[in-house]
């Protein structure tokens, strides 16, 4: 119960701070609408060219898809590993590091909390816009919608741990940004950014299948009609990989705590 | 009175890369070298519940090293260390509710928000209820005057207003313990003083043990009772701020204002020697282990056609000096 209340007042005071920037929701909503505009007639053009389906799969399933990608990545999780990184550069993660609970719980609820109004607001908007835009997908509802949240909560997790394990080499290394760039490119391009999944060549879609990169973002393939047979094991494959990296990054902590050196001591 | 921490043979070393300047770049990269410095060198003390005491040294004493370790940040090289009985490294989460931290270059406030969203975060932080937290507000609030700008975002704060916050912060979880690093670094010369009586407010109402490092004399003659003095990793001196003053004044300056101006600086015993010569004021320096006060006054009216005269102390200030210098 006091963790879920410090979870709730953590996440709430972050987002409060964040929502006194009022000019970075409206950045984050040009963001939005200009690269769903774009991707959108691109992508219309592409697939009246190829008879309106490519794989199987028609327009409307892949721009929801490229659009439920787009919302996440309004959340921002993967902001975390800058966060920690300016921190121990600064030495302010000491500021946090004689507190009762531990510092990348912490930094984990910051992050979310900086970044759920944006994902909220524009989510709904968005929503909205796609309906009007593109139409409402065909889904089975009765296995999306759980399935959605199921999906959605724990590659958010995943991604917290990834980026948080990337963020915590600050303690090893000075630069973490070429880390961080490879896998944030990863992390983009299995989760549908730059191409739609729908349009992977087969090894490709392998690979994001199996990756923990991909994983975090399974959340964009629940509208393709693939994911009714396949949701028990890529939800398998999501709690597989939350163990994994949980055990690694609460191992490196652990070092990263031995190891910590803070300017002026 | 118990002992609220114990230290014994502290040490800690950093470790860091260096490079051999006469070989190339592969070479370096492939046999670096690793220093070591020792940043707090096998030091010992004890400080007693309620007391207030000064942690001081000059840059690169290791005194923000030993006020990390004493807190849990950093992990001692060697030695022992308990703060209210716990070993902050294997009790880190049970020390928390008991110490309370004041970095004075950094900052644990939210930026955009009202001072008390941090303390509400803070007070969550320590698994205080909400009627638990808001009866602290209230209380600190009182204390430490924050009601002209509890509800201001922390960012539109002054750095005064703000150091008084961040106390105040630190104090939410009714801690035993204070550690504060240059708490009064930056401030103004009224801000310094509003927020030293600040410290021993809490010394003395809320029993609070002060453990503080400054530069600032005035922080340490005006809060702590006792000193102690690190320099190269080791404690050089460890006594009370009163004793200090009396075993270590050696010096004495006298002030003399002439009833006409001065024109002539006669030479000086051995002993004496001037600071300032100036024709509407003279100051002399006296070694009281060289020639005694009175003596030295003798022979300066028998020198000068005297209006008025000054004796001061050494500063604490230029105390410190001397014993870092000595060191």
């Amino acid at each position: 119960m006091k963790k879920i209340r410090f979870a709730s007042t953590v996440t709430k005071i972050f987002m409060k701070n964040q929502m006194q920037d009022k000019t970075n929701l409206l950045l984050d909503v040009f963001n939005m609408v200009s690269r769903c505009l774009i991707v959108f007639l691109l992508y219309h053009y592409i697939f009246k060219l190829n008879g309106g389906t490519i794989n199987g799969v028609d327009y409307k399933t892949t721009m929801w898809s490229m659009f439920i990608y787009f919302c996440i990545m309004i959340l921002n999780i993967r902001r975390l590993d800058s966060i920690i990184m300016n921190e121990v550069r600064s030495g302010n993660v000491e500021m946090f590091m004689n507190k009762p609970t531990n510092y990348l719980t912490i930094c984990f609820f910051r992050v979310i909390g900086q970044g759920i109004f944006s994902f909220l607001f524009i989510s709904i908007l968005g929503i909205i816009m796609m309906i009007i835009l593109v139409g409402i997908p065909n889904l089975n509802l009765g296995v999306f919608i759980p399935t959605f949240i199921i999906t959605l909560f724990l590659g958010q997790i995943l991604g917290l741990l990834i980026y948080g394990l990337i963020g915590i080499t600050a303690f090893f290394i000075q630069n973490i940004r070429p880390i961080h760039w490879v896998v944030d490119k990863l992390v983009m391009v299995l989760g549908g950014s730059y191409l739609p999944i729908s349009m992977f060549p087969k090894v490709m879609k392998v690979f994001a299948f199996i990756s923990p990169f991909g994983a975090i973002n399974f959340a964009s393939s629940t509208v393709y009609d693939s994911w009714n047979n396949e949701f028990i094991i890529r939800i398998g494959l999501q709690l597989f990989w939350i163990v994994v990296f949980g055990i690694l990054l609460s191992f490196v902590y652990k070092k990263s705590k031995e190891k910590a050196m803070i300017n002026g001591g | 009175m118990k002992n609220i921490i114990e230290v014994k043979n502290l040490s800690k070393d950093y470790k860091y890369k260096v490079k051999n300047e006469n070989k190339g770049f592969l070479y370096n990269l492939f046999n670096e070298q690793e220093k070591v410095i020792r940043a707090v060198n096998d030091i010992s003390f004890n400080v007693k519940e309620g007391e207030t005491v000064a942690f001081i040294g000059p840059n690169g004493a290791g005194k923000s090293t030993t006020i990390k370790m004493l807190t849990g940040i950093l992990y001692p090289t060697n030695g022992n260390i308990k703060i209210c009985g716990l070993t902050p490294i294997k009790d880190r989460n049970a020390l928390a509710y008991k110490i309370g931290t004041v970095f004075g270059q950094r900052s644990q406030l939210l930026p955009n928000l009202p001072l008390t969203e941090s303390m509400e975060m803070f007070g969550v932080m320590y698994d205080m209820d909400k009627d638990s937290v808001n009866k602290r507000i209230e209380e600190l609030s009182e204390l430490f005057d924050l009601k002209e700008f509890i509800h201001q975002p922390v960012r539109k704060l002054s750095l005064g207003q703000r150091m008084r916050a961040e106390i105040a912060t630190s104090l939410i979880h009714s801690p035993k313990i204070i550690f504060l690093d240059e708490p009064t670094i930056g401030l103004d010369v009224v801000s310094k003083k509003s927020l030293r009586d600040l410290l021993l407010k809490i010394n003395k109402e809320e029993k609070v043990t002060i453990f503080l490092t400054s530069h600032d004399t005035e922080d340490i003659q005006s809060i702590c009772e006792r000193c102690i003095i690190i320099n190269h990793g080791k404690i050089i001196i460890d006594t009370s701020t009163k004793q200090l003053i009396n075993d270590y004044v050696k010096n004495k300056n006298i002030i003399i204002t002439p009833n006409v101006e001065f024109t002539e600086y006669p030479k000086l015993s051995d002993g004496m020697s001037y600071i300032k010569k100036d024709k509407n004021q003279i100051i002399v320096g006296v070694d009281t282990e060289v020639i005694h006060t009175q003596k030295a006054l003798q022979e300066l009216i028998k020198h000068f056609d005297i209006d008025d005269i000054n004796i001061d102390n050494e500063s604490l200030e230029s105390i410190i000096r001397g014993i870092y210098e000595k060191d």
